[in-house]
């Protein structure tokens, strides 16, 4: 998930609008805003903690890194959060318990992903805030609060990114960081040759991208995304040294870092599961796909190329959270790549969700679909509903139909005596109210019999 | 006033008054839109069949069959029947796909179906017309109890009601209504149980019976108060006192009457001393032999009216705009069915006893066939059963009350609905929008009620059902089952239908008819109408097949596919239906 985010926010921009608000959003969205104004608030209380201390420990990122905080924290919590909201909120839940403990590790990574984010400053602002709110809410409980905020603070430097960027590439660095950190240790573990390529991707993002992007932030942000996440892998020596230097960085740095750690067990595992969830739309058809890419991407991560290509897009960073949710399919590859940071996490909360959402979906979207078979077995369902239904209306038709003429054509009918009462009052007084009844009932247990059976077959 | 009115005006009141706590208590529950317009889709089946029936159960039913079977005899068993089977028709073909389709409204399911503003307009004012053709009988019955109980003018009852319908509708909404109208049906059930039971009983004990070849006899010196022109006819000579106009001469003092049909002139007051022969309203059976045979009426093409009866009872219901909207409170196409079956029941529990308190009021008031009022039976037999004294006066205010909560509970359900159609395609806002969308909605009839002269409950509710039956069910039937359906044959279809049956109301309703075939076919335009909306909606829709929607297919199998499968638009985005039409407030 966390992969596809970050790769789906360069092309969620566009798309992600487009596709993300109509599908699964819709049905969700409830319950995803309590989530976020959680993590939202927690993020703003860290980021304040962050702020204060990274004030305290450096002067000379300082500064960069306050300019973030300060427009980071207002624009990304609030513009951000409703569109984090939908993708974030689920993985949150789920992602804090991995997150906790991984972070202690990623802590030293952080310093090197920072390091490397300088150049990726904008991306990792982006990812940064997307990942915070779902890392947040488990960091904050892990007690590495500052983290937290930092991610927080990356995200908002997107909007003023660009420039910021420039002046403070510590401080942006240390938003990349938490993506890279995950590449990192994919790298390591894996992905020797992927990372490479990541590498060689990322630099010429990070040296022409970075100044560019900052000029344009929409573009800019996805740009140095890409590039971020390659810079990261090679960051990671420089990374380290600088770590130090800028807290923030450690914020992104634990998570990526733990994620790196986890991620390689237990990303993939994670990944899988939590794609699906995010997937709600198309949950069916990507759920294994997912999983299997989740895993690959966590490696492939820095699979750069795939990002630079949707760079343009970028405008919304946040876009990567919901993409993972509406655009799975598309934004897998890119998400891999981006997911690096922050897909391990994500993943996981998302795993549950999934699971219980996709089953029937499959199903149906075959019934759904123009296939041969689906037509059928949609004509059988309804045409049997109907003939139930007539079969029943018949009866009844002909039933109450036949009365008026019976009574008209033989008038003596009207003066048997049954129990007291002459027989059309009986029949139309009392009895036609039984049988009414009775047909009614009666077609109830059959149609829904006819509805369990279609059930029952569209799901083996 | 005397002490009875007292009791009925203080039985009135209390329910007002229950009604209005049931449904502040609803309020408090109703948070948002949803609540409002749906009651959250959270209502039990027993509980939304208690509703569905409590508001289906209109003073037309509660007093209009009584009064009915008190005139024609066996020949009025076929309305209840028609209103009872209207609900087995609404279960076979609609209520589940309904359901399913997420549909509020007829608009709303017009609009999910075919995608056309135009027929969504269409269906917009034909839901406005049938609720406002329903509405004026029910506010009139109102002001008819309230004359017949305390000899109150008609307009204070009509007025009254309008106001407590409106209070409880702005004040509460769909989920106070819910349980105020579940309420309400209960209420009517007993007000009628009770005063049967008790009834019948004094039946029993008494040697009288109906199979005699004689009109029904004033059991005592009776005073006739004639306040609308009426015609009677006579099996033998009858003699009686008269003051006023009868028979076109200006009359005071004994008269009498022989065989044959005579008109007695607004105003007049005509007493018989006890034991003489009650002349009936002429066309209705005269014996009580005749009475209790079927098809004993003189009025020809008696057959096609009851066929045109049935058709537009079985086929009506469904396009009723009150009987719809409470099928989307329903949890899902499930509890939906289940929901109508317990509405059969229900509804056929009360018209059971509504038909036999109408058959015994051809005993105990029999004196409503000369006044012609006869749709104030049920509110009488009480008192005239039991006698002058508190028994009589006690259950005859549980009667009014039962008559209050029938004609609270149907309007109410209507100005909801009307309101629901007003506020979401006409007004297009939030919740003030909805208040005003209900006031609005009652507004209307309830002026046309103050203006218009009321008619027989027997004449205008056929009439109502028989519009609905001409235009939502061929667009409901037709749009849940058949794949062929485009928006221009649903169009033309609605149009053939809603102008034809609109005619036909209006000339019931402001002409004289001739009273041959096409009288019949003009105040019962059922048999006619709907098989013209059905053809012309086929024949057309067969014309432009080009124009069928290509997500016909997955429309379709939303509304059949249970639910399980997940294919429901309430968990499935659907451009079709357009949930700002419900806006949730979050």
């Amino acid at each position: 998930m966390s992969t596809s985010v970050d790769g789906a926010d360069v092309r969620f921009p566009a798309e992600a609008q487009n596709s993300a608000a109509p599908p699964s959003t819709a049905p969700d969205p409830a319950d995803e805003p309590d989530h976020c104004d959680k993590k939202t608030d927690s993020g703003s209380l860290w980021l304040q903690d962050e702020i204060a201390r990274r004030i305290a420990a450096k002067s000379s990122g300082t500064g960069g890194r306050h300019a973030r905080r300060d427009n980071p924290d207002p624009s990304t919590a609030v513009g951000y959060v409703p569109r984090h909201s939908t993708a974030t909120p689920d993985p949150a839940a789920e992602a804090p318990a991995p997150v906790g403990p991984p972070r202690p590790p990623k802590l030293p990574r952080r310093g090197p992903a920072g390091a490397y984010g300088d150049t990726e400053a904008w991306t990792g602002p982006d990812r940064s805030a997307r990942d915070r709110p779902v890392l947040g809410g488990p960091s904050l409980p892990s007690g590495v609060p500052a983290k937290p905020a930092a991610g927080r603070t990356g995200a908002p430097a997107r909007p003023y990114g660009a420039a910021a960027a420039r002046l403070l590439s510590a401080p942006v660095l240390p938003a990349p960081p938490t993506p890279t950190a995950p590449p990192v240790t994919p790298v390591h573990v894996t992905q020797p040759g992927r990372p490479t390529p990541p590498p060689n991707v990322a630099p010429p993002p990070n040296a022409a991208p970075p100044p560019n992007a900052a000029p344009p932030p929409n573009a800019a942000p996805p740009a140095g995304a890409w590039t971020a996440t390659p810079p990261r892998p090679f960051t990671p020596p420089a990374g380290t040294p600088v770590s130090g230097g800028p807290p923030r960085d450690p914020d992104p740095g634990p998570l990526t870092a733990p994620v790196l750690d986890g991620p390689i067990p237990d990303g993939p595992v994670g990944p899988v599961r939590g794609g699906p969830v995010l997937d709600d739309v198309d949950d069916d058809d990507d759920f294994v796909p997912d999983g299997t890419e989740h895993d690959e991407i966590l490696w492939s991560a820095n699979a750069l190329p795939p990002p630079p290509v949707h760079p343009p897009p970028p405008g919304a960073i946040a876009v990567p959270e919901q993409r993972a949710a509406e655009m799975p399919r598309a934004a897998r590859a890119p998400r891999t790549d981006g997911a690096d940071a922050d897909s391990p996490k994500r993943v996981r909360v998302v795993l549950a969700e999934r699971k219980g959402v996709a089953r029937p979906v499959r199903t149906v979207v075959d019934i759904q679909e123009a296939t041969a078979v689906g037509a059928l077995l949609r004509s059988n369902l309804i045409g049997t509903q109907l003939m139930v239904a007539l079969r029943f209306a018949a009866v009844a038709g002909v039933t109450l139909g036949t009365l008026p003429l019976l009574f008209a054509l033989f008038p003596a009918i009207g003066e048997f005596d049954v129990l007291g009462l002459r027989l059309p009052w009986l029949l139309l007084g009392v009895l036609v109210y039984p049988f009414l009844l009775g047909l009614g009932w009666w077609h109830t247990r059959t149609a829904e019999r006819v509805e369990q059976n279609f059930a029952d077959h569209v799901q083996e | 006033m005397t002490t009875p009115s007292v009791v009925a005006l203080v039985a009135i009141a209390l329910v007002g008054v229950v009604s209005a706590v049931i449904g502040s208590f609803g309020v408090r529950v109703a948070r948002s839109t949803s609540d409002f317009l749906v009651a959250s889709r959270t209502v039990s089946p027993i509980a939304n069949a208690s509703a569905i029936s409590g508001e289906y159960l209109s003073a037309a039913s509660f007093l209009g069959i009584a009064g009915l079977i008190l005139r024609e005899g066996a020949d009025a068993l076929w309305y209840p029947v028609a209103f009872v089977a209207g609900y087995l028709a609404l279960l076979l073909f609609v209520a589940a796909p309904l359901r399913r389709s997420g549909a509020y409204t007829v608009p709303d399911f017009a609009e999910a179906r075919l995608s056309s503003p135009a027929l969504r307009r269409l269906c917009t004012l034909f839901v406005l017309v049938i609720g406002w053709l329903y509405l004026l009988p029910q506010l009139q019955g109102a002001g008819l109890a309230l004359t017949t109980l305390t000899s109150l003018p008609a307009w204070s009852g009509i007025a009254a009601a309008g106001v407590v319908v409106l209070l409880t509708v702005v004040g509460g909404g769909m989920r106070s209504i819910t349980f105020v109208q579940a309420f309400q049906y209960w209420l009517k059930l007993t007000a009628l149980a009770v005063p049967a039971i008790i009834i019948v009983g004094l039946f029993l004990s008494d040697a009288r019976t109906f199979d005699r070849p004689a009109p029904p006899q004033f059991a005592d010196r009776t005073t006739v108060q004639v306040r609308t022109p009426v015609l009677l006819q006579t099996a033998g000579p009858v003699d009686f006192t008269a003051k006023g106009t009868v028979d076109g001469r200006t009359v005071d003092g004994p008269v009498q009457w022989a065989p044959g049909r005579h008109a007695v002139a607004a105003g007049s007051t005509l007493e018989f001393e006890a034991g003489s022969a009650v002349p009936t309203p002429a066309g209705a059976p005269t014996t009580d032999r005749d009475w209790l045979a079927p098809m004993s009426g003189d009025k020809g093409d008696q057959l096609l009216e009851i066929y045109s009866i049935l058709i537009a009872g079985f086929l009506g219901t469904m396009g009723l705009p009150h009987v719809l909207v409470r099928f989307y409170t329903n949890a899902d196409g499930r509890a939906a069915r289940r929901t109508t079956v317990a509405v059969l029941a229900m509804i056929g529990g009360f018209y059971v006893l509504v038909t036999l308190l109408g058959a015994l009021s051809r005993f105990y008031t029999p004196q409503l066939l000369v006044s012609g009022q006869t749709d104030a039976a049920i509110l009488l037999v009480p008192t005239a059963a039991l006698g002058p004294g508190w028994g009589g006066w006690l259950l005859g205010g549980l009667v009014a009350a039962g008559a209050a909560a029938a004609f609270l509970s149907t309007s109410s359900g209507l100005v909801v609905s009307l309101a629901g159609v007003l506020f979401t395609d006409v007004l297009r806002g939030r919740l003030q929008d909805f208040r005003l969308a209900a006031v609005l909605s009652s507004v209307i009839p309830l002026a046309l009620a103050l203006t218009v002269t009321r008619l027989d409950f027997s004449l205008t509710v056929p009439l109502v059902f028989a519009v609905a039956a001409s235009t939502f069910c061929p667009l409901l039937v037709l749009g849940i089952w058949w794949r062929g359906l485009t928006a221009r044959g649903a169009i033309a279809g609605v149009l053939v239908g809603g102008v034809l049956s609109g005619a036909a109301t209006g000339l019931s309703m402001f002409a004289d008819l001739p009273d041959d075939w096409i009288g019949v076919l003009l105040y019962r335009p059922a048999a006619v109408t709907v098989p013209a909306a059905f053809l012309a909606m086929i024949v057309v829709s067969r014309l432009t097949r080009a124009e069928i929607p290509v997500d016909t297919e997955q429309v379709l199998l939303r509304l059949h596919a249970p639910e399980r499968l997940g294919l429901n638009p309430d968990r499935v985005g659907r451009p079709g239906v357009r949930d700002v039409q419900r806006p949730e407030l979050t």
